[in-house]
């Protein structure tokens, strides 16, 4: 496997770009849920969305790289936690790709723990197609894409077909977009200081493994394009908006984000690195929700801060939040708040401490996640400001 | 004749509920009374929703 030419670049306020590109830190159970919500509805046309929107990450992204070559576009894709992709049978004209290990082919079944109607590679027939397109000299849009076969339905290998297309308007990506405001993060207790965070969390080098996988605290990560999942959401919910059925989406994604932070969170709180980090100094609930709050903050999500907290009630802050800066770039101002993984984040975080006792330690199976998610005083979340409506910072409380 | 808090019971199931719901487009699924039992057709409808959203 070669590597890649190009690093992350570290932006401020916790934020990660590579190629010009948001990065963000998401586990598989985000990757499914989020990807099985968009799709619940038939006739909104996301399978096309999610390929859409994976071409145009990975063309953009590569295109910030240097070099336009398939050894690049096969590195990003291994670097970045999606597996083994070979691109060597693509040429201008088309032709197809395979993937000998799938970070969506093989990773979302045990987030899923039910077998697949359908196959869940359609990130990376996406991925296919734009960094296809980028290394034979054609438009982000010049490939579709066909899965022809994917692991998540039984295959050996994936394999994507590409045919050459013309597709004037495509879909941009927004770059690092909007800088958000001159609010600075308040300063609020911390274990360790939130640079000493960073440099941990840097430290852990969460990069694709010799297979192309992250596996770290007990689910697979992926650095993922913010723009992806921006693009999935929101484009999700643009299309519910006149069916009558959009705050049922809202609430799905908030679902999404609240099984990311159960099982990452959870998996962060039961981690070696967390006893390294901040074990001995995190002697309370609330000293561990701060302390959670300050490693969100390295991974690409923006800054978390908790103003205030206690056994009944939160409040988060948070600056940069990239679901809001992506929704400014992407379709202007919010007439409501838009930061839905950031709120399930919060209210899973709440639940794994105040009703879970994850700092006992856990085993974070199927029949604690029921537990306390059907714990009849779970906190529930509300967004009260959001970046994206013009608000100095987005804001969300968790109360029971 | 089932109810639907008899077919989605607790947290979880009140999500499994907004699954069907977008999976049948039938907002007004939302506003049943959940204690009221269903329509021997919807019921089945809602039932063979629920089996495909329970699936990956």
């Amino acid at each position: 496997m070669s590597k890649l030419k190009g690093q992350v670049q570290e932006q401020g306020f916790g934020r990660r770009s590579l190629g010009g590109e948001p990065l963000v830190y998401h586990c598989n159970f985000y990757n499914y849920w989020l990807q099985k919500t968009v799709l619940l509805v038939d006739d909104l046309g996301m399978e096309e969305i999610i390929q859409d929107a994976a071409a145009a990450s990975a063309f953009a992204c590569l295109k910030g790289l240097s070099g336009q070559d398939s050894a690049q576009a096969e590195a990003l894709f291994a670097y970045l936690g999606f597996g083994q992709i070979d691109l060597s049978e693509v040429t201008a004209a088309g032709g197809h790709a395979t993937t000998s290990v799938s970070h969506y082919g093989q990773c979302l079944s045990s987030a899923a723990g039910v077998p697949f109607a359908k196959p869940q590679s359609r990130f990376d027939a996406g991925f296919a197609a734009g960094a296809g397109a980028w290394a034979h000299g054609r438009l982000a849009s010049g490939f579709g894409a066909s899965i022809q076969a994917c692991m998540s339905v039984g295959a050996e290998q994936g394999k994507v077909g590409l045919k050459g297309r013309v597709q004037p308007d495509f879909m941009q990506t927004y770059g690092m977009g909007p800088a958000s405001t001159d609010a600075r993060p308040p300063n609020t207790w911390a274990a360790v200081d939130q640079a000493a965070v960073d440099q941990a969390v840097q430290a852990l080098h969460l990069v694709g493994n010799e297979e192309g996988l992250i596996p770290r605290f007990g689910v697979m990560l992926t650095q993922h394009f913010a723009h992806f999942y921006n693009r999935l959401s929101f484009e999700f919910l643009r299309r519910m908006s006149h069916t009558g059925m959009r705050m049922a989406g809202e609430h799905l994604l908030i679902d999404a984000g609240y099984r990311c932070a159960f099982h990452t969170f959870g998996g962060i709180f039961n981690s070696a690195e967390w006893e390294a980090l901040m074990g001995s100094k995190v002697a309370s609930r609330e000293a561990g929700a701060h302390s959670m709050a300050s490693i969100v903050s390295a991974l690409g999500w923006g800054r978390w801060r908790l103003v205030e907290i206690s056994d009944r009630r939160a409040v988060l802050r948070l600056y940069d939040d990239y679901e809001s800066l992506g929704y400014q770039a992407m379709y202007g101002a919010a007439s409501r708040p838009v930061a839905f993984l950031a709120a399930g984040g919060l209210g899973g975080l709440m639940n794994l401490l105040y009703l879970g006792d994850v700092l006992d330690k856990p085993v974070l199976d199927n029949d604690y996640f029921e537990r306390v998610f059907e714990h009849p005083d779970a906190f529930a979340v509300h967004q009260t400001k959001s970046i994206a409506m013009g608000d100095a910072y987005s804001e969300i409380v968790a109360d029971r | 004749m089932a109810t639907l808090n008899q077919i989605f019971p607790g947290n979880l199931g009140r999500l499994k509920l907004l699954r069907v719901v977008l999976k049948l487009g039938m907002p007004e699924l939302k506003g049943h009374n959940p204690n009221q039992p269903l329509d021997p057709m919807l019921e089945r409808r809602i039932r063979q929703a629920l089996r495909e959203v329970e699936l990956g």
